[in-house]
């Protein structure tokens, strides 16, 4: 499974950036590369600025308003939660897979939802570990993979991967991992750039090359899914998708909104059947 | 802001809250109410005591409440007690006695509503302590003022006077146009002296003033009429506020009431008849405060500490609204969220809406008050050639009436309606 947060900041150290997407250690299976010494220094030093503001996770800072509003008014409708806007998960059991140094695990967290985060690398859940602390959050912060949490017979109210799908290997088995882990009547929330004309423009030319918000060859276009594709996975894992949202930036106010146009970068709510 | 200092001997001493706001004037206290409506924690800090702000003969003024501004307070559900004293505006006259053309800016031009309400700031005050009494979620620290501020650990701070510490994800600093805690802040200003003195007073008068503001520019400065409502004999009143160079401003301070009444009614004109004053004679100096910056790390400057202007345009307070209403916004989204209300993200976006309003408005009301202020016969020709232009002109009037109704621009939710 792959750390969105990971693969956004990208690897500025010559090496990793030129490994095709495939060899990631995306998607369903541990990492089977293991992590070097270097490498570890490598994430802790780009550890460091993962809640900085104004460092190399900026964009994903940015973004984040827009996707945790939709995460959260898509628990609060579909699963109920607290009365009180600053408890809406009160009691929700969420699994953010691919959690990376916690930028979304921690808000949810803080709305009363009891987190669970994974990704692959420890020196990313040390960050998070860490932040939460000194945020004063329980979290319950894992270097898994999903098949992980399955065999431990795990289930939840919500499972999300943010920005993930897109660089792992097999969409299909991973989406059918995130099906397995929560229970019925529970959701399963993606977000993840579209397969469009647009997002090629804006995601891949705009954010990695003219805009340099994101390291060049941060991503991988052709592994991007349409929004159909995306619904078609869900459904063939046994969800029901029930709602899509776009995200889209807005030069004039330097900040993301939620759209109807799902042509750059897009958000799906799917839910378990109860049968 | 300062190095953090030694931290606090016990727990005791130390509060924690998500919002601080210093100072409870009309802008903090509008705050306040903002946050404890959306049940947000928020620690109120003044530096007198609340008996003596309350104290209603301690402040003569009226504030101007635009639409916008209006729209809030009832949101808040204040409004509704400030009502018995808030005389509507109908219509707003503006121009040169000697001289033909006015501006007449008039309700039935905007579909009728109200232009604006005039309420004496008494009363706002007291309506926003009574409901800020109601909210569970804010706490109120009086007679302390802030002696120290800083930011540590992810959290802003501040020691006050009392020997308390309160820790806070974010401060909105209310103190208005002299705030220490800004300085504390070491957020500079721009200070631009008019050379001219606020004479603020209530008349009452023989005829009624048909709900309609006047603002009449003369050499030496200029005078509006405000309407309020009636008094409790039922005699008509109405506010004055009267700009005027320092040295005529002194030599009026000088008068006795009766040849104060006399120098008034000359400049007021003959519409309401008889007029007499009804108040003490207060005297403000007028100065354009004008801070540069709105915001620093987990503190916003919200109201006249980010920008004191002329009371020329009665925008000034409605300015301060639009930024409360902004600030509550933004830590309310954030909050709502998750997120940290008083982070670079919420500060950045604070700062960048806010930039804007402040802007265009210390550039109107400054440039208005020096183009009027002047003698010179080609100004004055121009003038009134420009003023004749907005009468002449619907979609430039109705443009203007929607600025000075507080509807212009990119307003926070609270003030939509």
């Amino acid at each position: 499974m792959g750390t969105n947060e990971n693969k956004r900041r990208g690897h500025p150290v010559a090496g990793k950036s030129a490994q095709p997407a495939t060899d990631r250690d995306d998607g369903e299976g541990p990492s089977s590369t293991g992590t070097s010494a270097s490498e570890r220094a490598k994430f802790e030093r780009l550890a460091e600025g993962w809640w900085d503001l104004r460092g190399p996770m900026r964009p994903l800072h940015m973004m984040n308003p827009v996707r945790i509003g939709f995460f959260r008014d898509e628990m609060v409708k579909r699963l109920g939660g607290g009365v009180d806007s600053a408890a809406a998960l009160s009691g929700l059991a969420v699994l953010d897979v691919g959690c990376g140094g916690g930028l979304l695990a921690e808000p949810l967290a803080r709305l009363g939802a009891r987190m669970t985060g994974v990704d692959l690398e420890a020196a990313l859940i040390d960050v998070a570990n860490r932040h939460a602390a000194a945020s004063g959050l329980e979290i319950d912060y894992r270097v898994a993979t999903t098949d992980q949490l399955i065999e431990e017979d795990l289930r939840f109210d919500a499972v999300i991967a943010s920005e993930v799908i897109e660089h792992v290997a097999d969409p299909q088995a991973f989406v059918s991992s995130l099906a397995h882990l929560v229970r019925p009547g529970g959701l399963v929330l993606l977000s993840t750039p579209a397969r469009t004309v647009r997002s090629f423009g804006q995601v891949i030319v705009a954010a990695e090359y003219i805009l340099k918000w994101l390291p060049r060859g941060t991503h991988d276009w052709r592994r991007f899914l349409t929004p159909a594709e995306t619904t078609g996975l869900l459904r063939r894992a046994g969800l029901i998708p029930l709602d899509i949202a776009g995200i889209n930036y807005d030069l004039g106010k330097s900040c993301f909104y939620r759209t109807p146009d799902v042509r750059v970068n897009y958000m799906v709510s799917s839910i378990r059947p109860l049968a | 802001m300062s190095a953090p200092i030694s931290a606090p001997e016990t727990a005791d001493d130390v509060a924690e809250t998500d919002v601080l706001i210093v100072g409870a004037g009309l802008t903090g206290l509008t705050l306040a109410c903002a946050l404890g409506n959306s049940k947000i924690r928020a620690i109120l800090v003044e530096r007198r005591a609340f008996s003596e702000i309350l104290e209603p003969k301690a402040d003569g003024r009226v504030t101007a409440v635009a639409r916008s501004t209006q729209t809030m307070l009832d949101r808040l559900n204040v409004w509704r007690s400030m009502a018995p004293d808030a005389q509507r505006i109908d219509d707003i006259v503006v121009g040169e006695t000697s001289w033909p053309s006015n501006v007449h800016y008039d309700h039935r031009d905007v579909g009728g509503e109200p232009l604006g309400w005039i309420v004496p700031n008494a009363m706002m005050r007291a309506a926003l302590v009574a409901r800020l009494r109601a909210c569970p979620s804010i706490q109120v620290r009086e007679s302390a003022a802030v002696t120290e501020l800083g930011v540590d650990g992810g959290k802003a701070y501040v020691h006050l006077s009392n020997g308390k510490t309160i820790r806070s994800s974010v401060i909105a600093v209310c103190e208005g146009k002299s705030s220490a805690t800004r300085e504390l802040a070491g957020i500079g200003v721009t200070h631009w002296d008019y050379k001219q003195d606020g004479i603020v007073c209530t008349f009452v008068h023989e005829r009624p003033h048909l709900n309609r503001a006047f603002e009449r520019f003369y050499s030496d400065g200029p005078i509006a009429t405000l309407p309020m409502t009636d008094d409790d004999d039922g005699r008509h009143r109405t506010s004055i506020v009267w700009a005027l160079d320092r040295g005529r401003a002194k030599a009026i301070a000088a008068l006795d009431d009766d040849q104060f009444e006399v120098e008034v009614m000359d400049r007021v004109g003959l519409h309401l008849g008889r007029m007499h004053l009804a108040s003490r004679r207060w005297h403000y100096p007028l100065s354009l405060v004008w801070s540069k910056a709105y915001a620093a790390p987990r503190l916003m400057l919200v109201g006249d500490c980010a920008r004191g202007i002329h009371p020329l345009a009665g925008q000034g307070w409605n300015v301060g609204a639009r930024d409360v209403a902004a600030a509550a916004e933004v830590i309310l989204d954030r909050m709502s969220l998750g997120l940290d209300p008083g982070d670079e993200m919420a500060i950045e976006r604070y700062e960048r809406w806010r930039r804007f309003d402040s802007l265009a408005l210390v550039g109107i009301t400054d440039g208005l008050n020096r183009l009027f202020n002047n003698d010179i016969l080609p100004v004055k020709l121009a003038r009134n050639l420009g003023l004749a232009a907005v009468q002449r002109t619907k979609p430039l009037k109705q443009l203007f009436v929607r600025h000075a109704m507080g509807l212009a621009g990119d307003l926070p939710d609270l003030m939509r309606s």
